[in-house]
């Protein structure tokens, strides 16, 4: 039997709100936060606002500063960890950070008192890359160990997704036919993670990562890759598909993830038709804390039962049950959550008992 | 026990050399190497690729014939390895603006570009993620343990280089580019089999002078035999 690992406690920076609580009961509200880009682009993006972007003199910088809070908040009142793992995407690599000499420092291990630090990148799963390796060190011994990602919007981000089409000034629709692309955002989420269990709080049961090895920026047209990511996850939880009471998927808005990932989710689930639901039409796209976020929000379904909305208009693909506002479900069921990375990168999550 | 097989991205402008010999491991300048590096590789679209995904293909194709495992993932030790690329994506940008930017180079500035195209190079369908940070090489290592005890992947292939092209200067202008090859032990004669946990010690300093001290630690009793 694998060592499972009980989600202590979540903390997040959102559009929706500077702390978890603030970010759920937003999501459930069906509240959304967009705004025109800053860099004179044509694009809408979700800002965090009031957000200091510069770089300090010790090198700390947007996606730092999101990372310490969402830390901090994850780790109130509890002991150091013995090992933090960190993750982002494009971060700091900015303009400001790319023509200044300054070496970034996004998090130390001494921050928050771990005895060590990792710092991993995999595009859009790197905080999901970070929470597996957080799972197969449990399998090793490590006790407790905290897992945080967060990335700050930057101009290179920005434009480089409106060169490339994936999104637009149009608002996003994710896992909707009419969807006209993504919405960049910006947050942080972290998990504090422990592998005694000390009550009843959700635990990550099962995981597993696979790469399409493929295309730089579109998933593979076949979606065997995150097939077998999600299938050997839920294998990995002791589970059957049928076991699985909801989907919290990456759902980006762009037709090249998103009909790759209706398709799979059908294969897997068949006519069982899962509710399946997308955060991203409220809080956007958040980078490489995207994974983390949704495992944060099959915790909190877990917990209480209900999925927040998918936000944005037109019509669901249809062979997936969106949850277009919001749906209650048996509390304490597993729930699936999973995110893709451009590059190919798959990571799949169950969250259960 | 793991059994590594190391090579220099750079031993095809040398003469070659066995696959953990230390001698190949000398640096060479970056103006010297970078045209003829360009002719070798066999990366698609290599003039938008950054130089450590083009030392890194060339890398670890040298590694190829050891190969044996299905499951395969991808490491890429230190977190600049992406900054040449997006220096040139963000400097475009502000010079021409967003419509003329080309929309092959936007992947190449991600962090774990080089893991990512390495990977659709050499068929690794585990994962493909960069580490980074202080002490990125002995991570990556410790990381590659984990992958391969816990029989997520037969075998690691671990990349490292400085490519002497940081955006944020202070490198000398010499490029070294080293491929390991990690696999599950093995009884072969050329294989060196180094201890699990052996990346511990090596969590400071640049990754590529790490991995090289790594190398000189416990390659140097195999040389002497």
């Amino acid at each position: 039997m694998r060592t499972r690992l009980e989600i202590q406690d979540i903390g997040a920076v959102t559009p929706l709100g500077s702390s978890w609580i603030e970010t759920w009961k937003g999501l459930l509200a069906g509240e959304s936060r967009s705004s025109a880009s800053e860099y004179g682009l044509d694009v809408c993006v979700s800002i965090i606002e009031n957000l200091e972007r510069s770089i300090d003199a010790d090198g700390r910088g947007p996606t730092a500063r999101l990372m310490h809070m969402a830390c901090e908040e994850a780790c109130r009142g509890r002991e150091p960890p013995e090992k933090l793992w960190a993750a982002s995407n494009h971060g700091e690599a900015d303009l400001a950070a790319l023509t200044s000499s300054i070496h970034t420092v996004p998090l130390s291990s001494e921050t928050f008192g771990a005895s060590t630090a990792t710092w991993l990148s995999s595009a859009c799963s790197s905080g999901l890359h970070a929470l597996w390796f957080a799972y197969l060190s449990a399998q090793q011994g490590v006790r407790q160990s905290v897992v945080v990602a967060g990335d700050a919007l930057s101009r290179i981000g920005v434009a480089g997704f409106l060169n490339a089409g994936a999104t637009g000034i149009e608002l996003s629709s994710p896992l909707r036919q009419s969807s006209a692309g993504m919405r960049v955002g910006e947050g942080a989420v972290a998990l504090s993670l422990a592998s005694e269990r000390a009550s009843e709080k959700p635990r990550i049961i099962g995981m597993a990562a696979t790469c399409d090895a493929g295309h730089p920026t579109h998933p593979d047209a076949s979606g065997a890759w995150l097939e077998k990511a999600i299938r050997d996850a839920i294998e990995i939880a002791g589970l059957a598909p049928s076991d699985v009471e909801a989907v919290v998927a990456h759902g980006t808005g762009t037709r090249a993830n998103d009909t790759v990932e209706t398709e799979v989710l059908t294969r897997v689930f068949g006519a069982q038709k899962v509710p399946v639901v997308s955060v991203k039409g409220a809080v956007g796209h958040i980078m490489g804390a995207a994974g983390l976020l949704n495992v944060a929000v099959a915790a909190e379904a877990w917990r209480s039962g209900l999925l927040p909305p998918t936000l944005g208009d037109g019509l669901a693909w249809p062979s997936v049950q969106l949850t277009t506002h919001g749906q209650r479900i048996e509390a304490r069921k597993p729930i699936l959550a999973t995110a893709s990375g451009f590059g190919g990168n798959n990571v799949a999550v169950v969250v259960g008992t | 026990m793991i059994t590594a097989r190391f090579v220099n991205a750079l031993a095809g402008l040398s003469p070659q050399l066995p696959p953990f010999s230390i001698s190949a491991l000398t640096p060479i300048a970056t103006d010297t190497a970078k045209k003829r590096l360009l002719a070798i590789t066999q990366l698609r679209h290599a003039r938008y690729c950054s130089l450590a995904s083009v030392m890194g293909e060339i890398a670890v194709r040298q590694l190829l014939p050891w190969a044996r495992g299905n499951r395969r993932a991808i490491l890429t030790a230190g977190g600049d390895l992406h900054m040449e690329v997006a220096s040139t994506f963000a400097q475009r940008l502000q010079e021409a603006g967003a419509n003329r930017l080309n929309p092959i180079m936007f992947p190449h500035t991600l962090p774990s570009a080089t893991a990512t195209t390495l990977a659709a190079q050499f068929n690794a369908h585990v994962c493909a993620v960069a580490v980074e940070g202080s002490g990125a090489f002995g991570r990556a290592w410790h990381l590659a343990e984990m992958l391969i005890s816990s029989k997520c992947a037969d075998e690691v292939l671990i990349f490292t280089c400085r490519s002497g092209e940081s955006a944020r200067g202070g490198h000398s202008g010499h490029m070294t580019g080293i491929g390991m090859l990690l696999q599950a032990s093995s009884a072969e004669a050329d294989s060196l089999t180094i201890p699990l946990g052996a990346a511990r010690g090596f969590h400071a300093g640049e990754p590529a002078a790490e991995a090289v001290r790594f190398l000189l630690t416990y390659a140097a009793p195999v040389s002497s035999t």
